[in-house]
């Protein structure tokens, strides 16, 4: 028996030996000095940024993985990398919803609010009040906390702002002889809409053939929001008190019928369905275009301030678009408890809260320290009055097939196209965008 | 086993392993190659296909465009707008993201209305898209990164151009028209981009240019911030079976190749590489991740390493299996030489002593008369006494072997004494011991006089077992038996039963056989001593029946010890002289005539009865079967008849059911008249049955006279006895 025994211990042990069971294999993710080795994906969408206090940093991705780079170096819990993984605005579907639950999912998000906000119904955006020292707290805009809670908790950390208006080339505005509407310095200008309808029918008359008057675009979503701002022109507001868009008012059909009278008045380029907004951005940088939308940020479209007016979307309407951070929620507490310490990393450093001022800073203190230096910081508060929520806090605005930026513009481009009538748009707004937000609102889940 | 078996054993197992080993590595190896092997044939099946996929879509892209420049002459646009309006509805209808028509002075008039000048393009951020034309290529075809936009809107696409000949518009001659289609659009081409696992990737499909930039971004998603030259990613690797320079040879000679090296991450991979179609400078590149090739080989491994477990075990278990029928053919054979061999000695023996009787009978016959030969006759007398015990003791051991052998002994659990019981054996055996010059010793060291246990059987065990040690025990010798007791409990005891002898002692061989039916040893001294071989068979089966052990540690020439343990639960002490005096209180014969009615249907045995009995002063009465015995009994007068002896195999009537109809007769004898049951049938279900037949007791055959005259005298004196029932 003793015998049997032994051989059958010696084939287990050869059999072992021969299919490598025996093997050592270090667990993944053990490093050999008992640190644990995390990667943290942060994700954000390519975009310019004006850092006035680091004015090598010109876009995102520098400024990201500048503060990745120096908050692993000081991080002695694990071996962190901060992996930046930078997407085309396009692409955010395929970047961010499309990656959950793999390998590639996001950690980590830093972009606008007007495409982070509807994560936060999907359950996987993590609260922050936890992480938010009352330091921190005090130190950002109590409007800037307003917009980035839901439910009462934090689920966004607002960095910086953007108001969005447009930007005109005063030179075209001359030849066309319309010098009277030019305003002075970086003032931002208000239009009535006759005034708006003169302008861009003067502009249409008077411009040379291969130069436009008027950015509009219908191919997707890309600058949505913008094209909403027109639909406020007549006065509407777009939401009802229910939170439910209501563009079969009076005021939002007469923008509408407004808007696609631009085109046989050639205030657009050609189908300006078949364009997109960077079409637009090409258009304006190369000086094809007259009227361009402008944040500040966007240096790239033109080469001096003064040779440019401003002025706000018809109806004295701006926007914000605050861009700031969330945490989502992959299944690994380590990698949620890392980035929280990222996040309050990046607030706690002067050098890096720093970089925000350029844009408009969510932080009191470095607004406060780069006024002077920030482009029309002083024009963009004087116009805070006309900025309105263009986003109603709403769920399911992005990320999925049917959210409200999914069904938006395919009804923007049949108007422009004049597939439709403005009332068959406005009821096709209507229906879609809602059904959107009832199906966001029925499937809001936040995390908490 | 002995330690040279052992170390045999050994080193033939250690040896087998080896082989075993040498084998499987080999065949590990030979399937690592083949598995590998398989895997390129799959990887460079699946890139070809994909390859083609993503040619035949180039191609389509180069027609569509072909068609466009097609309707663009038939347009004949007047203007530059016009042109660019035409562009746009063109690019809104196609797979195209942006149509662009290429003027010959470098300028690209694009459907989106903007023109790029790069001859104006201080910012330098614009492609020249000329030197894809400059050599007067027809059709075109490479990644182009759009990186002129506002940030966050940069696209990466792939570009498709033609050449145009004699196209103006406006006056301006156009060199190529462009179409850009998202870069995705290729990547949908590529159906296999991973070896899954678990949902984890172990590699991915690609395509390069000759350059080594990636036409399409080595993720499903793309970042702007990871597109980079393969060459790089090759560079930042170690353990690569190529530098970049061979690489770039064999590119250069649109070669297909791979080859493997370990990337920065440390992760060894395969890379895959096989050219596009000759106007195409891209090559289709697949990489491997090695565990997926090992994985796989491994699924083989441990399936291969299964089966063949799996087939030696089916094959132990056939040789085990084939083994068992041979060893129980073997064993067959055995048993069946053993069983001949005993009938031969059952023939032998019973022959001889038959023979001894017969030749007895025939002188005794001779001297009858002769006073002279008087004594002589009365020592064959003596002989053949002795020969027909013999003779009785060989049938009973058989009928015993096979009674146990089928389980059909019945042990009788009564009260005994331990010490009287080796008393016993002493005294049956002591005479025939020390008659042979050998010395006898009995032991005594007991706790519990009284254990509860079948006597007889223990005293049949104990007197195999002496009575062996006395055969083989040569003169001068001596035999001790000793009795000890061993409490397990406060009601139990084991009583341990122990004869060691001085004898011959036994050899190995037949220690292991010892207890095997139809054994005997047989050498040189023994094959003069009587037996059946029978006697430790029985001895083993009857104390395996009462839960004991027998054991048995012998050495040539030095003696045999047999050890008998037997447990048994402890009986309350009785007086065994009480019941011997009241048993032969009754036993006392009574001296008057007794009126017997014997029941018998074989004439010499009625005969030799109705004799032994007349000369004891009974008064027989003979009937020749059950039935006449049950009509002589209702015709006899009442108390005429004071015994009868029935026999229990008779014809027309058997003696049980005889029994029952004389009890069942109305007089007022057959309810009291004493029945003895007479029978060869000596086991205890025959003696039940007579007992339920209304009998009083039992009388085996061939009876023993004393014991039928003392069952007798009891039965006459209405006392039933059963002494004598000991069969």
């Amino acid at each position: 028996m003793r015998e049997l025994r032994r051989v059958i211990v010696l084939f287990a042990a050869a059999v072992c030996l021969l299919s490598g069971c025996g093997a050592g294999v270090r667990p993944e993710g053990a490093s050999g000095q008992g640190k644990q080795d995390v990667t943290i994906i942060l994700k954000a969408p390519a975009q310019e940024m004006n850092c006035v206090s680091n004015p090598e940093i010109t876009n995102t991705q520098a400024f990201l993985e500048r503060v990745g780079q120096a908050f692993a170096a000081q991080y002695e819990d694990a071996n962190v990398t901060i992996d930046v993984k930078m997407f085309a605005l396009a692409d955010e579907v395929s970047a961010i919803t499309e990656t959950f639950d793999t390998e590639d999912a996001p950690d980590i998000l830093y972009e606008g609010y007007f495409n982070m906000a509807g994560y936060i119904h999907t359950g996987r955006v993590v609260p922050l009040d936890d992480m938010i020292t009352d330091a921190i707290r005090a130190d950002i805009y109590d409007s800037a906390w307003t917009i980035s809670m839901t439910n009462g908790n934090t689920y966004m950390m607002p960095f910086l702002t953007m108001q969005n208006i447009l930007i005109y080339n005063k030179a075209y505005f001359r030849s066309c002889g319309l010098d009277s509407y030019c305003g002075e310095g970086t003032e931002i200008q208000n239009w009535t809409m006759d005034e708006w309808t003169e302008i861009l029918d003067t502009l249409a008359a008077n411009l040379p053939e291969d130069v436009h008057p008027l950015a509009m675009y219908g191919k997707n979503n890309q600058g949505d929001t913008h094209i909403m701002s027109y639909l406020r022109a007549f006065g509407s507001e777009i939401f009802d008190a229910d939170g439910n868009f209501d563009l079969e008012s009076p005021e939002a059909v007469q923008a509408l019928t407004w808007l696609q009278s631009g085109v046989e008045r050639g205030w657009y380029p050609p189908h300006p369905e078949n364009l997109e907004m960077k079409d637009c951005s090409e258009l304006f940088s190369t000086k094809k275009l007259v009227l361009y939308n402008f944040n500040g940020a966007n240096k790239s479209l033109y080469d001096d301030l003064s040779n440019y007016g401003f002025v706000n979307y018809p109806g004295d309407v701006a926007t914000s678009f605050p861009n700031g951070f969330e945490i989502f929620d992959n299944g690994d507490d380590a990698k949620i408890r890392i980035a929280k310490a990222f996040l309050r990393y990046l607030y706690e450093t002067p050098e890096w809260l720093e970089l925000s001022a350029g844009n408009i800073p969510m932080s009191k203190t470095v607004s406060k320290k780069y006024a002077g230096q920030i482009t029309m910081l002083s024009d963009f508060a004087a116009n805070s009055s006309h900025v309105v929520d263009f986003m109603n806090n709403s769920p399911n605005w992005q990320g999925s097939s049917d959210s409200v930026r999914s069904v938006f513009y395919p009804h923007i481009a049949d108007l422009l196209a004049g597939r439709v009538t403005p009332e068959e748009c406005a009821a096709g707004l209507n229906a879609d965008c809602n059904a959107a937000l009832a199906s966001g609102r029925e499937r809001s889940v936040l995390h908490q | 086993m002995k330690p040279n078996s052992k170390v045999s054993f050994v080193l033939k197992i250690v040896a087998g392993l080896f082989i075993i080993s040498i084998t499987m590595a080999v065949y590990i190896s030979q399937l690592n190659q083949m598995v590998t092997h398989n895997m390129l044939n799959t990887i460079s099946e699946l890139s070809q296909h994909d390859k083609r996929s993503i040619e035949a879509f180039i191609e389509t892209s180069w027609d569509e465009l072909e068609g466009m420049a097609k309707r663009f002459a038939s347009y004949r646009c007047q203007s530059i707008l016009e042109a660019e309006t035409r562009m746009n509805l063109e690019c809104s209808t196609s797979d195209f993201s942006h149509i662009y028509l290429l003027a010959e002075d470098g300028k690209v008039y694009t459907d989106k209305y903007v023109v790029y000048d790069p001859a104006q393009d201080t910012m330098n951020r614009r492609v020249d898209l000329l030197p894809y034309f400059s050599n007067g290529e027809e059709r075109v075809v490479a990644r182009w990164d759009d990186k002129a936009e506002e940030a966050g809107m940069s696209r990466e696409y792939v570009l498709y151009g033609i050449g145009l000949d004699n196209f103006e518009v406006d006056g301006i001659k156009m060199r190529a028209l462009i179409g850009l289609s998202d870069i995705n659009t290729i990547q949908r081409h590529i159906i296999l981009d991973s070896f899954l696992k678990d949902g984890v990737r172990r590699g991915y499909c690609t395509v390069v240019s000759t350059s080594g930039d990636y036409v399409i971004g080595i993720q499903k998603t793309l970042y702007l911030n990871e597109a980079d030259n393969f060459y790089n990613i090759l560079s930042a690797g170690t353990h690569a079976d190529l530098s970049n320079e061979q690489v770039a040879q064999k590119m250069q000679n649109s070669e297909t190749f791979s080859f493997h090296y370990t990337d920065v991450n440390g992760v060894r991979k395969l890379l895959y590489f096989t050219p596009f179609e000759d106007n195409i400078d891209w090559y289709f590149m697949m990489v491997v991740e090695n565990r997926a090739f090992t994985e796989r080989s491994q699924a083989f491994a441990i399936l291969s390493v299964v089966m063949l477990a799996v087939v030696m075990l089916v094959a132990t278990l056939l040789l085990l299996a084939l083994t068992a029928s041979h060893y129980r053919a073997v064993q067959a054979v055995a048993r069946a030489k053993s069983q001949s061999e005993f009938l031969s000695n059952m023939s032998h023996e019973i022959r001889t002593p038959l023979n001894g009787l017969i030749g007895l009978n025939h002188l005794m016959m001779s001297r009858i008369g002769d006073p002279i030969q008087e004594e002589q006759v009365k020592d064959w007398l003596r002989k053949s006494h002795s020969t027909a015990n013999y003779l009785l003791s060989l049938v009973n051991d058989v009928l015993d072997m096979s009674k146990l052998q089928a389980g059909k002994v019945d042990l009788i659990n009564e009260p005994l004494l331990v010490e009287m019981l080796v008393d016993a054996i002493w005294s049956m055996q002591r005479d025939n011991i020390e008659s042979r010059g050998v010395q006898f010793i009995v032991e005594q060291e007991v706790l519990e006089p009284c254990v509860m246990g079948d006597s007889t059987r223990i005293k049949q065990v104990l007197m195999n077992i002496v009575g062996n040690a006395a055969k083989f025990t040569p003169k001068g010798g001596s035999i001790t038996l000793s009795v000890s007791q061993e409490k397990t409990d406060e009601t139990h005891v084991t009583t341990i039963y122990r004869c060691q002898d001085t004898g011959l002692g036994m050899s190995r061989e037949f220690i292991d056989k010892i207890f095997d039916a139809f054994s005997q040893e047989r050498n040189k001294t023994s094959d003069s001593v009587k037996g059946t071989g029978l006697g430790m068979a029985i001895s083993k089966l009857l104390v395996d029946a009462m839960g004991g052990d027998i054991r048995v540690e012998s050495e040539l020439n030095v003696g045999t010890v047999f050890t008998v343990s037997l447990p048994s639960e402890i009986a309350e002490y009785t007086d065994p002289h009480v019941d011997e005096a009241a048993a032969d209180e009754h036993a006392v014969y009574p001296g008057k005539p007794v009126k017997i009615l014997m029941a018998e249907d074989n004439e010499l045995n009625a005969e030799i009865l109705m004799e032994i009995l007349s000369d004891e002063g009974f008064e027989v009465v003979h009937a020749e079967n059950g039935q006449e015995a049950v009509q002589r009994f209702a015709d006899s007068e009442t108390g005429e008849f004071d015994i009868i002896l029935m026999d229990m195999q008779m014809p027309v009537l058997d003696g049980c059911s005889a029994a029952m109809e004389i009890r069942s007769l109305n007089r007022p004898d057959a309810k009291t008249v004493v029945i003895f049951a007479c029978t060869a049938n000596t086991f205890k279900e025959d003696r039940d049955r007579a007992v339920e037949s209304g009998m009083n007791d039992f009388l085996a055959k061939p009876i023993d006279v004393s014991v039928l005259l003392k069952k007798l005298s009891a039965g006459s004196a209405g006392i039933p006895s059963h002494v004598g029932s000991k069969i």
